[in-house]
């Protein structure tokens, strides 16, 4: 029996859909990243589970009690916001004590939850310092300890390592993940952030809309992408445009603008369908010599970015499609310039293919 | 507001040299002028509020035993309060009066003003209650004693006499308004509802959660609200003086003085009040610091 479980869970306020008939299980101890862009209906998702929005359609069963009328504090999920919402004028021993205490715990018990969690999160030493004294790290720590101190077994995060900086956010991924293991909670952790998402998550869910695009594993939400908008948020891709021109055995030929043609080992079931081809950056290889074969097309170099780890080539195609290229600087047999001729090439089971969308490709791409 | 203000605003032209001369004018005065910044506030302070003080405080010193220009001992601040009319007593029972009625109608009030400022921030019709208290403290405050008086009064609902109770149910009335505007920038300044949810995710019921987070986080706008309202009601005349009956508070006993031309024995009580004021505000500081 999952832990949590949405059945056709809908959220509108007035005219916008926040929710739109979402339906989701979350298994006991699992870590769910739900990942979108801004305004995608993460937070109301988180909040409608918490209970602290009800939804206008729809039942939420947490350990397979309808919950719709459960007020927040019966539901064993504990919010932690992007804020982290320290109550500011209590210190940091009142701060993690204080679900224990609302709840009337004994005493005793109070004492040993609180200052076995406070030394968890080795911060022991600062019980008497006020959550304005505090680092954005040290914080984060407190509002995780208050929320495992509350002996609830559901954390909801809402972007818990966005209000960090960007060194201490990734850091602090492997962290939270691990005491979430550890003390065998069930974590949803809400995010905008496809690589926190991906690195630090069992399944992500990723939505859009109000709607869930795909729900997989990271490397299946990476690899097998569903949707042009999950190829492109989650990783990010080079999408070329074109009709399937022979179906095969083991693929399709799709022939995109200036009678390029490329082998795709994909679906696009119907010649002449129009389709959109999607390309990984780091997928897309660049080599000198000449055109040869399917997959290998010429061009010339448009620019190139130098990102810590990797170089961007930004490659012009004879039939002028620019396509990315992202190579690791371990990976990069030589340097080129702008204006180099090389030939770049992709694997056909590389090449993700979709039907074209009905509102246009850049719009279906702009959602981000 | 701000709409509303642009909206209303009247064009106007003045004449080209005299908008010159003035923007010249202004340009002088904020660059040169700069170390007077503070100087003329300070000034205007000391002309409206200490100057008249002091004034009052030295015709005491003057008026104290007999009148200096007549030199009549009837004339002077010891024989009109410790003489045949005996204002002292007088004084006494008014300072009494005084202090049960600040005390009472300003608690009252805090209890009336937080739930009320819980309702405007989170109801649909908290702005039409926020502008209809506001309705007591635009009206004069003798209309508001009047219509008070009407409505409890004998020849109104007859539920309260005039007398201290009324006095205190006129004071609630403009008092919680007071209160309700200290509340809400308290408020609105402390994202309550994000605390008070992540509160109830902890496990604290509605009830508990305002009592532990939300009323501590609007503490201060409590505190300030009481020292305003607590000052007001101690200063309040007009409205008092309609509904008062028999209870006569400091400031409406220094109007009856007048009224009897007792100037000095007036001057006199004035002065108390002054001190009054000022020790009580001096408590409220060392009870509220920290």
């Amino acid at each position: 029996m999952p832990l949590i479980r949405l059945a056709n869970v809908s959220k509108r306020f007035g005219e916008i859909t926040a929710l739109d008939h979402i339906d989701l299980s979350i298994e006991d101890g699992e870590y769910v990243c739900v990942l979108g862009p801004t305004g995608a209906g993460k937070t109301t998702l988180l909040r409608t589970i918490a209970g602290l929005l009800e939804p206008d359609e729809g039942e939420i069963y947490i350990e397979g009690r309808l919950v719709n009328k459960v007020p927040p504090e019966e539901r064993s999920a504990v919010y932690m916001f992007q804020q982290f919402a320290l109550f500011p004028h209590m210190n940091v021993w009142d701060n993690v004590s204080f679900g224990p205490f609302i709840k009337n715990w004994d005493n005793d018990k109070v004492e040993r939850v609180t200052s076995e969690i406070l030394d968890m999160v080795r911060l022991g030493g600062r019980r008497d310092a006020l959550p304005s004294e505090l680092s954005g790290g040290m914080q984060q720590r407190v509002a995780l300890a208050r929320g495992i101190a509350s002996g609830a077994r559901i954390l909801l995060l809402d972007e818990p390592l966005g209000a960090l900086d960007a060194r201490l956010r990734v850091e602090l991924r492997s962290q939270l993940r691990r005491l979430v293991k550890d003390q065998g909670l069930t974590a949803v952790h809400v995010t905008h952030d496809q690589e926190e998402a991906l690195m630090i998550a069992d399944r992500v869910v990723v939505l859009r809309n109000g709607r869930i695009e795909q729900i997989g594993a990271p490397h299946e939400v990476y690899s097998k992408p569903q949707s042009i908008f999950v190829a492109s948020f989650v990783g990010g891709a080079n999408f070329i445009e074109g009709n399937v021109a022979k179906v095969e055995d083991s693929g399709s030929l799709v022939e995109v603008r200036g009678g390029l043609q490329i082998r795709v080992s994909g679906r696009g079931e119907t010649v002449g369908e129009r389709v959109v081809v999607a390309v990984r950056l780091e997928d897309v290889s660049v080599g000198s010599g000449e055109a040869v074969g399917s997959n290998n097309l010429s061009g010339r170099i448009e620019s190139a970015t130098f990102i810590g780890g990797s170089i961007e080539y930004a490659i012009r195609l004879e039939n002028d499609i620019i396509l990315t290229s992202k190579i690791m600087l371990s990976d990069a047999f030589k340097a080129y310039k702008t204006g180099e001729r090389v030939v770049v090439s992709f694997p056909p089971d590389r090449c993700y293919v979709f039907p074209y969308p009905k509102i246009g490709l850049l719009k279906e791409i702009e959602a981000i | 507001m701000g709409r509303r203000a642009r909206a209303f605003s009247i064009s106007y032209q003045l004449p080209a040299s005299v908008s010159k001369r003035l923007m010249a004018f202004e340009r002088f005065v904020s660059r040169r002028l700069t170390r007077f910044k503070d100087f003329v506030p300070l000034i205007v302070v000391a002309v409206t509020v200490i100057v008249p003080i002091v004034v009052v405080l030295n015709s005491v010193i003057l008026y104290w035993a007999a009148d200096p220009y007549t030199g009549k001992v009837q004339g002077g601040v010891l024989y009109q309060l410790f003489g045949p009319s005996n204002y002292f007593a007088s004084v006494l029972q008014a300072t009494l009066t005084s202090m049960i009625v600040a005390l009472t109608s300003t608690y009252a009030a805090t209890c009336i003003a937080i739930p009320l400022a819980f309702i405007i921030e989170r109801r649909w019709y908290g702005d039409f209650i926020r502008t209809i208290l506001k309705v007591p403290l635009i009206i004069p405050t003798s209309s508001l004693g009047l219509s008070v008086l009407l409505l409890w009064g004998s020849s109104g609902l007859n539920l309260v006499r005039s007398g201290i109770w009324l006095i205190i149910l006129t004071h609630i009335v403009f008092s919680v308004p007071v209160m309700v505007e200290s509340i809400i920038p308290a408020y609105e300044g402390s994202e309550i509802q994000m605390y008070e949810d992540s509160a109830r995710t902890l496990g604290a019921t509605a009830y508990d959660a305002i009592e532990t987070v939300s009323l501590p986080l609007i503490k201060g706008g409590v505190i300030t609200g009481f020292i305003l309202s607590f000052t007001r009601s101690l200063g309040e005349t007009g409205a008092t003086f309609i509904v008062m009956g028999r209870d006569v508070t400091v400031p409406a006993l220094v109007v009856n003085m007048v009224e009897a031309l007792a100037i000095p024995a007036a001057l006199f009580t004035s002065t108390y009040l002054i001190a009054l004021s000022m020790v009580l505000l001096g408590i409220i500081r060392i009870i509220t610091r920290r």
